[in-house]
């Protein structure tokens, strides 16, 4: 009835933090089981700026978080090649900004030993053209930006590889405890409702924001202060290099390219912890990005806006102050045996997406030395999975048969790991997502090889549907070749085809005129005209879980944004 | 250069209405901005198959006394259920003159009944008129007859997945005693263009299947895959215009079986095959296409437009007697929307619509009452002309989907409205020229 | 008064909405599986090309830019310039003797000013079997096309050594003529059809002092900084010339009629609008001024004629002018021939690795003109011209040329 597992450690959350741990121990030679209720990098890791920091950004306000992030900075840039691009950032000023500031920042920054080049506005337009031109000064420092999904899925990767396993869509239930410890985890497939006992030496709590509800399985209170984060993706790279305001940090002040398009972040409401899986972008909020973002490129007012999106930003209360006064955003390691006196059982929480390594090897020190393993961290210098294309790009020549921008594409996205499913058999080179050059090939390939369940899975790991078109010319393409590739039959396909449709207009509805209505018009003539895909019952992600757990789960997982 | 008519929009609507004028002997030019939604469409034309109120309708034309009551500012409440079906009629004859064949249902009974055509996903649409290399499938009982049916596709086409089809048919209770399988055809006429990565749509494939000899050699192929039994083979839309009719036909003949064509994803043939026969017979007529063009600018005196400005013509100006402005929802450009309006693209005529921006769409994707900004469109008076900051344009009508107070998807209504307007309004232009 | 460049980028593929519209009409997507079509070269590739070099592929150069794709868009998206901007920036050359053929035949400047004086040799010698199947397998001009051939003497050469310049002078009224490349080096009669067709309206003919090819065959060969001397030079010119004497600038090619207006500002970048309103195809000019009354007397010509609908007359709407002018003439029938490209792309189907796609691409047009049974065939393009002329064996002129023979003694 309950499928049972042992390992050394069980991580609970699948965002950075969590699959960096899960990386860090196989490399150590701890085994380990990473349980995640949703998907890769579906909580905040894969709802952010996709930044880089070079740490310029905190240079003037926490000089300690910015000498962090220009080390983690240069160590992604050396593992995850393919899940980054060093394209540089400016700090501007405009005419309403003091100058005085960017001497200050520009000071901070060599403290912190960030690179920082002060440019004269002609040189910052040549280098980026679409930069505001009333511009009165810029500086030019090593940002980048980042990919989440290929990042998370390059850590499990090779996780797994090194005999790691995963168990996503699987929701912890609670703790399995005996008096003063923590003995594993119980949990749910919520795909098949399969109750799953893992019982582990350690438990790492990496669950973000979720994780007060993990630690209240414990009967043990962190404060989580959710911050909401609202962002705008635009259709295509309106910017080629990163774009900031030289000044103290504001809303919407952040345009970063990443991939095939631009976005702009963000802001920050506090919301209520129940709310963080039924997040809504607000039209105060999409007004404040166009405005603001149009400062910093003015191209903007023009620019397709794709998309909008809302992350929370896991903001922690440090030592029991409920006020929210004392909130960090700085890294919060809790070691619950000495603070709580509850052995096994540890919480990593707090951090941002690119110091996500540097909080995995300080949570795989703690539980690799409650274990007793002393191998060392070689996270910093082994190169991720795709990561291992040699200095000077010897990659192999693509076929004349394949066209270069789907062998570009599939490269960019893989790396070197590509070649597990650029072939020469003209069925696998067949083109589903048109927009973002996703085949056949990498379909098949995401869902036998890199955990996919449903739609919106394999959307993270392909960009299949991140085009401008938002999946109305591949879902249903993609749909079929679910049926050939999973375990899953027509008709639970069918759903997941709706699922994924629902989920796109998500992001669709708070940007709704323009383009992007032209566009959800032309897709609903042909999902619900076309092929009645109204008619096919709604998925519901806990289907399965309702027949066999009666209460109403913890936090079920509802439809996000 | 002087026209009597001037239609702007070269859609069904657009072309229907500038059909009849022409043929009724008018001058008449149509100007379009680029193809037609007809290239998404699935090619059969709906007339009404849901009232207002949800429920399933089975004669539309007399389900329109029914939708008077619940929606009178309907354009069916405004030209009533005599003329809708009068044009319909009308515009099924036209299609038969180019060859193409509107029916309803096999055995010619009750010609003005919906039935049903199949979709991609397997799943049943009600709608009036589909071509006649479509089955029509009997509306309260699709399974009706049948024992088999095959689902047919090619090796490598993307836009149609039978797997998909299979299950959600299969489903169905009706069906549950009729065998459905899939087959897959692959042949080495497709080698060439299933190489590239980027194009084995259908119009690829129908470019492909216009060669005679490759019909006899697909007639080969399917005559080996699909059993004996089956009733109706079901292949996506790959056939490309008048040629394409035949060559269904001749593929039927070589292989006795009966052969369903499904429109799938985009480019959809079905639908340019309806276009291509509007457009031929509205040249054949004398009617001018002036494609790819685009009105910049419109002249108006004292309440009536005179002449226009467009893209190429520029400071020419395009003069006639009437207009007809037939330029589609949303993604025509008919209608736009920016951040906080909808407004009307070309005049800037007066529009709708809700507020705020929150009001336009519904928050699921497949809301049962549809989403409203669907319904959104020019007001208009009871002869379909509009009004331009209050005033009404005496000269200048609107048909099709540029109009407002119908939801073509969730009534199934988007073909009935553009042809039965665009009919209409020409039978005012023309009753109006005669007068004066 | 230097013409200026053009700093703003289209970026009209953001309102590209994945229709599909533009692959049902793109003459070469029919017929070439190597060609990825318009949506992928275009708008796709556009997004993907804007992250880096690498996305550009070269078989965007299969692209005819015969614009038929911008015609059918419901979305404004420019997709020809798109593709012709993006072999601008990041297309290449060809590291082969096939640079030498594409050189040959877009720097048509240089080699009329050289073949003209020696046309009849040069004309023989292209004509050769042993001369054709050695530029084929060298140099890659396809052995089944005949090179077009040179007119002995200039357009340019005839109107200075007839003094044309003051003897038109002395008309009341004055438009400027873009001869272009085949009027002057192929075929000067053409261009004396025009003069006739205007003096017999009273209008004198004047021509630059320095007229440079419009550069579509450099830009349709990837020779875009060449294209752009000529254009700025051209520009220049016009600038100077309607300065002096604010008259129209006729063209009797439809092409460049359609480069001068559109290609230069979106794909060459070079600033035109100054003179852009000046700048008109002749039957577009003329159509008006007939319909205004001022137009010269025409006899009856009882001929039924076939048109055919050059792929830039298509996308600039002057169709309309060429059929409604040629309705004017006492007894010519006008039977329009459905608007398709013939295939021939200007220097695209000289090209061997083009030859078949485009023998493919015209085919229903040849069968079409044959099957309307008309006594000639009237083209405004003169690659259309020479297209139809070699599949078809029928006569096949230009709208002036009719018209000049429609003129009443």
């Amino acid at each position: 009835m309950v499928k049972q597992y042992e390992t050394d450690v069980a991580i609970i959350g699948g965002g950075a933090t969590g699959t960096g741990i899960m990386r860090d121990c196989a490399l150590r030679g701890i085994k380990c089981i990473l349980v995640e209720r949703d998907d890769l990098a579906s909580g905040t890791t894969g709802r952010n700026h996709g930044m880089l920091h070079s740490g310029a950004r905190y240079a003037v306000t926490d000089p300690e978080s910015a000498k962090e992030c220009i080390q983690e900075n240069k160590t992604l840039k050396k593992i995850a090649r393919h899940c980054v691009e060093a394209t540089s950032g400016l700090f501007v000023s405009l005419p309403e900004d003091d100058l005085d500031y960017q001497k200050n920042f520009i000071q901070a920054c060599g403290q912190a030993g960030i690179e920082a080049e002060q440019l004269t506005p002609q040189e910052a337009l040549r280098l980026e053209p679409n930069c505001n031109p009333n511009l009165i000064g810029a500086v030019r420092v090593p940002d980048g930006t980042i990919d989440p999904f290929r990042l998370t899925s390059a850590n499990v990767l090779d996780a797994k590889e090194h005999g790691a396993t995963l168990l996503n869509h699987t929701l912890v239930t609670g703790l399995i405890r005996e008096q003063d410890s923590v003995k594993g985890i119980h949990c749910l497939n919520v795909l098949n409702g399969q109750a799953i006992d893992i019982y582990a030496k350690q438990v790492v709590n990496a669950g973000g924001v979720w994780g007060q509800h993990i630690c209240e399985y414990a009967d043990l209170s962190i404060k989580m202060f959710p911050a909401k984060g609202a962002l705008l993706i635009l259709d295509y790279r309106i910017n080629n290099l990163l774009l900031n305001r030289c000044r103290k940090p504001a809303d919407a002040d952040i345009l970063v390219p990443g991939d095939t398009i631009s976005l702009i972040g963000t802001t920050s409401t506090k919301v209520p912890l129940e709310t963080v899986d039924d997040l809504h972008v607000t039209d105060e909020e999409v007004d404040l990005l166009l405005r603001e973002g149009t400062k910093l490129a003015p191209i903007m007012a023009n620019t397709r806006v794709l998309r909008a999106y809302a992350g929370v930003r896991p903001l922690v209360s440090v030592d029991g102050d409920t006020s929210g006064r004392n909130i960090s955003r700085g890294i919060v390691l809790i070691d619950h045996e000495e603070k709580d006196g509850l052995k096994g059982f540890v919480t990593i929480t707090g951090g941002k997406l690119m110091t996500y390594r540097m909080m995995a090897e300080w949570a795989t020190d703690l539980v690799a030395k409650k274990i007793g393993n002393s191998a060392p961290c070689t996270t910093h210098t082994q190169l991720l999975p795709g990561s291992e294309l040699s200095l000077g790009k010897k990659v192999p020549k693509h076929t004349a048969s394949l066209a270069k921008p789907v062998y570009e594409s599939a490269i960019y996205r893989h790396g070197n790991r590509a070649l597990n499913f650029l072939k020469e058999d003209k069925q696998s080179q067949a083109i589903v997502c048109e927009c973002e050059m996703v085949t056949r090939g990498e379909i098949e390939y995401a869902i036998k090889d890199l955990n996919v369940s449903n739609m919106i899975d394999l959307r993270r790991r392909t960009r299949m549907g991140m085009g401008p078109c938002q999946g109305e010319l591949c879902s249903y393409r993609a749909a079929g070749l679910f049926t050939e590739y999973s375990q899953r039959d027509g008709l639970q396909v069918s759903k997941l085809l709706r699922h994924f449709l629902e989920e796109r207009w998500k992001g669709l509805k708070p940007i709704f005129w323009g383009d992007a209505l032209s566009e959800g018009e032309f897709t609903y003539w042909i999902y619900e005209d076309l092929m009645g895909v109204g008619d096919i019952p709604p998925y519901d992600p806990n289907d399965a879980i309702k027949i066999t757990v009666k209460q109403p789960a913890a936090q079920g997982v509802k439809n996000e944004i | 250069m002087k026209f009597d008519t001037l239609i702007i929009g070269g859609g069904i609507a657009g072309l229907s209405c500038a059909l009849r004028c022409q043929q009724q002997g008018q001058k008449t030019a149509v100007l379009t901005k680029g193809q037609s939604a007809m290239h998404f469409s699935s090619g059969s034309i709906d007339v009404l198959a849901h009232l207002p109120s949800g429920e399933l309708v089975s004669n539309p034309f007399s389900a329109i006394t029914q939708l008077t009551q619940q929606k009178p500012q309907h354009p069916y409440a405004k030209i009533g259920a005599e003329k809708v079906k009068k044009s319909l009629h009308w515009f099924t004859e036209k299609m038969a003159q180019e060859g193409l064949n509107l029916i309803s249902h096999h055995d010619a009974s009750d010609e003005d009944l919906n039935h049903v055509r199949l979709t991609p996903m397997g799943l049943f649409k009600a709608t009036w008129a589909s071509q006649d290399t479509v089955y029509p499938f009997i509306q309260q009982n699709p399974a009706q007859g049948l024992s088999h049916i095959t689902l047919m596709t090619f090796e490598g086409f993307r836009d149609f997945q039978p797997e998909l089809a299979s299950a959600n048919l299969k489903a169905l209770p009706q069906f549950k005693k009729v065998e459905v399988d899939c087959v897959s055809i692959e042949m080495k006429e497709f080698d060439a263009f299933s190489r590239n990565p980027c194009e084995f749509r259908s119009i690829d494939i129908s470019n492909i299947l216009e060669n005679e000899e490759v019909i006899h050699s697909f007639a080969r192929y399917m005559s080996m895959l699909v059993k004996k039994s089956t009733d109706i083979v079901v292949l996506p839309a790959v056939f490309k215009g008048k040629k394409g009719t035949q060559h269904i036909n001749l593929l039927k003949k070589l292989t006795g079986l009966t052969i369903c064509e499904m429109p799938t994803t985009p480019p959809s043939l079905l639908g340019i095959r309806i276009e291509s026969a509007l457009k031929q017979l509205y040249k054949e007529a004398g009617g001018y296409m002036l494609e790819g063009d685009e009105v910049k600018k419109g002249e108006f005196k004292e309440g009536a437009l005179t002449g226009i400005y467009t893209k190429n013509y520029k400071d020419y100006p395009l003069l006639a007697d009437n207009f007809v402005l037939a330029t589609g929802s949303f993604f025509s450009h008919g209608l736009k929307a920016n951040k906080t309006d909808i407004y009307e693209g070309v005049f800037d005529l007066d529009v709708e619509y809700n507020t705020p921006r929150k009001q336009w769409r519904a928050d699921d994707f497949f809301p049962k009452q549809g989403h409203p900004f669907l319904a959104f469109g020019v007001k208009t008076d009871e002869n379909f002309r509009p009004y331009y900051k209050g005033t009404l344009i005496h000269n200048l009508y609107c048909a099709g989907a540029i109009l407002a107070h119908y939801h073509p998807v969730i009534e199934g209504s988007g073909n009935g409205v553009a042809i039965s307007t665009g009919y209409y309004v020409a039978g005012k232009i023309i009753n109006h020229s005669e007068r004066s | 008064m230097n013409p200026s460049i053009i700093k703003k980028k289209d970026t009209s593929f953001d309102q590209c909405l994945k229709c599909t519209i533009c692959t049902v009409y793109c003459p070469v997507a029919q017929v070439n599986p190597s060609y990825p079509g318009p949506k992928q070269c275009g708008p796709d590739g556009e997004r993907l090309r804007i992250k880096s070099p690498d996305f550009f592929d070269e078989t965007l150069k299969y692209c005819t830019n015969c614009k038929r794709c911008e015609v059918a868009c419901p979305s404004g998206v420019k997709i020809g310039d798109l593709i012709a901007v993006a072999r601008d920036n990041q297309g290449s050359l060809p590291k082969n003797p096939k640079l030498v053929r594409d050189f040959i035949l877009s720097h048509t400047d240089l080699m009329g000013s050289v073949a003209t004086p020696i046309a009849p040799i040069v004309n023989y010698m292209t004509d050769l079997k042993p001369v054709k199947y050695l530029m084929d397998k060298t140099i890659g001009v396809s052995g089944h096309k005949s090179l077009p051939k040179y007119s002995h003497g200039t357009f340019v050469g005839w109107f200075r050594k007839n003094k044309m310049k003051v003897k038109q002078a002395a008309f009341p009224r004055q438009v400027h003529y873009f001869h272009g490349c085949y009027v002057n080096y192929n075929n000067p009669e053409l261009g004396k059809d025009f003069v006739k067709v205007m003096n017999a309206m009273g209008i004198g003919v004047q021509i630059f002092d320095k007229e440079k090819c419009c550069g579509v065959p450099l830009i349709a060969s990837g020779f875009h900084e060449k294209a752009r001397k000529n254009a700025l030079t051209n520009i220049d010119n016009f600038e100077k010339a309607t300065q002096k004497l604010d008259v129209p600038i006729l063209s009797t090619s439809a092409t460049c009629a359609m480069t001068l207006q559109q290609e230069y500002p979106h794909v060459l970048k070079v600033d035109n609008s100054k003179v852009v309103d000046k700048i008109e195809y002749i039957t577009s000019w003329l159509l008006k001024a007939f319909m205004s009354g001022d137009m010269p007397k025409l006899k009856t010509m009882n001929l039924k004629v076939a048109y055919q609908t050059s792929c830039h007359m298509e996308v600039t709407g002057n169709r309309l002018f060429t059929i409604e002018l040629m309705k004017m003439i006492p007894g010519v029938k006008v039977v329009e021939i459905d608007s398709q490209c013939c295939g021939s792309a200007g220097t695209y189907c000289f090209k061997n690795e083009n030859y078949e796609a485009s023998e493919k691409i015209g085919a229903q047009l040849f069968t079409n003109i044959l099957d309307a049974d008309v006594d000639i065939v009237v083209t405004d393009c003169e690659t259309c011209k020479w297209q139809v002329e070699e599949h078809t064996q029928m006569e096949t002129m230009h709208p002036i040329t009719l018209l000049a023979r429609a003129l009443a003694e």
